[in-house]
């Protein structure tokens, strides 16, 4: 019998890990003392109640653990957003090398959009076939770059300049596979198979919610990084499109490189200077997007009474380019919640 | 503070409050002293009971009463009423009994209750 308290001691003892830390740092050791004196007083009762108890105890347990955790993540919010936004005011990426680095996606996108365009000129069927591979090789091959950056970042552990590769990387998967999936579906084909297809566009969201997740964990700047990436990404996209057939735009594309240019600009500004500079840069970020959204959107010459995709494109890139910074704030409090300060 | 102003209590913080009335308990004494004064009726949970607490100590209506080592060998806490404590006891009895006298006097009344 005593073997059995001493194993749902254990047991409890392992779940009171489950609450906030402040709590189980102040109250975890006497409430695991606690139950153990309310198990071995039910053993003497018989088997019955010894469970009884334990089961009575573990029941309780989720709403009690979820309470303490809204009762802490209130109190840490109480003390007001600017608090957590203006905390650690110093933070920044330390050496320019690295800020530059961090700097880099939107650089090498848009030089390889614009680079790209400019060797294919022209309608893709009226080049050299080996003109238009080496254009479309040109113009992948940054995206490249910044997915093997993002997986190199991911196996380092995230170093502080990896956070805009890491978003870039995850959304220029997105982009890849949303392509490939457009490709297919003009010939009535899904993407591998309707379920596959689920299966793949859950897969690809579970991977957005754990970079954001985890550069959220670091706090607001980190995850701003992740969304400036996923940004450069969706913004040179659409530079991307004004290339496609029956548009071949390809002199809207060369603009890519000194929007590129600027969106690298705006992210050494936000790895080395303060929060004022930081909230100006991702402002200038979605103004830049919309910008260069409309005057692609302008070539559309889209039927009439057809939706215009402006508005859920404007969304979607407004969304990518918020969503970092407000999971950071979200997340930093978890964080302090759950660890402690 | 204007003890009125944090009534009514929940019966789990006035079961827990009158326990440590007569004076300083430890966890698994509020626990079953809680049993004996509602008869039975509240049982409360270790998760329940520290949740409770820990609120009762933010609030300043009770403090932790250090009582050296337990027979587990862990270092063993109690809890005291502190002034503000004894005081919204007192508030919410004497609101209680005000509720009580009032339905009493319409039962001798002759009215329904």
């Amino acid at each position: 019998m005593n073997l059995t308290v001493d194993r749902l001691s254990r047991i409890y003892a392992l779940l009171t890990l489950l609450y906030p830390y402040d709590f189980r740092r102040d109250f975890a050791s006497e409430m695991q003392a606690v139950f153990q004196e309310k198990l071995n007083a039910a053993k003497q009762a018989g088997k019955w109640a010894l469970w009884r108890d334990f089961w009575s105890e573990l029941h309780n347990l989720p709403a009690a653990i979820l309470t303490e955790y809204w009762l802490a993540f209130r109190d840490t919010f109480g003390r007001g957003i600017m608090f957590l936004v203006t905390e650690d005011k110093s933070w920044r990426i330390e050496g320019r090398r690295d800020a530059i680095i961090a700097s880099l996606p939107p650089m090498l996108m848009g030089f390889g959009v614009a680079l790209g365009a400019l060797v294919v000129w022209e309608p893709w069927h009226t080049i050299p076939r080996w003109r238009l591979l080496t254009g479309f090789a040109i113009m992948m091959l940054p995206g490249l770059i910044i997915g093997l950056g993002g997986l190199w970042a991911l196996i380092k552990r995230i170093p502080p300049w990896s956070h805009t590769w890491v978003g870039g990387a995850g959304m220029g998967l997105v982009l890849f596979v949303k392509t490939i999936a457009e490709e297919r579906a003009d010939f009535g084909l899904p993407l591998v198979s309707p379920v596959m297809d689920v299966v793949i566009l859950i897969l690809l969201l579970f991977i957005l919610s754990v970079i954001i997740g985890v550069s959220a964990w670091q706090g607001w700047r980190h995850a701003g990084m992740v969304s400036l990436g996923f940004a450069t990404m969706a913004g040179m996209a659409s530079f991307s499109m004004a290339t496609a057939a029956p548009f071949n735009r390809y002199d809207l594309a060369l603009l890519a490189a000194p929007v590129g240019l600027v969106m690298a600009s705006l992210i050494y500004l936000f790895v080395r200077k303060g929060d004022g500079g930081r909230v100006i840069a991702i402002l200038m970020y979605g103004l830049m997007n919309a910008i260069v959204f409309f005057i692609v959107a302008s070539i559309w010459n889209l039927p009439e009474g057809d939706p215009s995709p402006v508005i859920p494109f404007l969304i979607v890139l407004t969304g990518a380019l918020l969503v970092g910074p407000i999971a950071g704030l979200i997340g930093k409090p978890v964080r302090r919640v759950v660890q402690g300060s | 503070m204007d003890h009125q102003d944090n009534l009514p209590l929940s019966e789990a913080v006035f079961f827990i409050l009158l326990s440590l009335a007569p004076g300083p308990k430890h966890g698994y004494a509020i626990m079953k002293d809680v049993e004996a004064l509602s008869n039975l009726r509240v049982s409360l949970s270790t998760g329940t009971l520290y949740g409770a607490l820990k609120r009762l100590l933010d609030g300043g209506w009770v403090r932790r009463v250090d009582e050296g080592q337990g027979g587990s060998g862990r270092e063993r806490k109690s809890y005291a009423l502190t002034q503000l404590g004894k005081g919204t006891l007192e508030a919410e009895t004497a609101r209680m009994q005000s509720l009580v006298a009032a339905a009493q006097k319409r039962s001798t009344a002759g009215g329904e209750i």
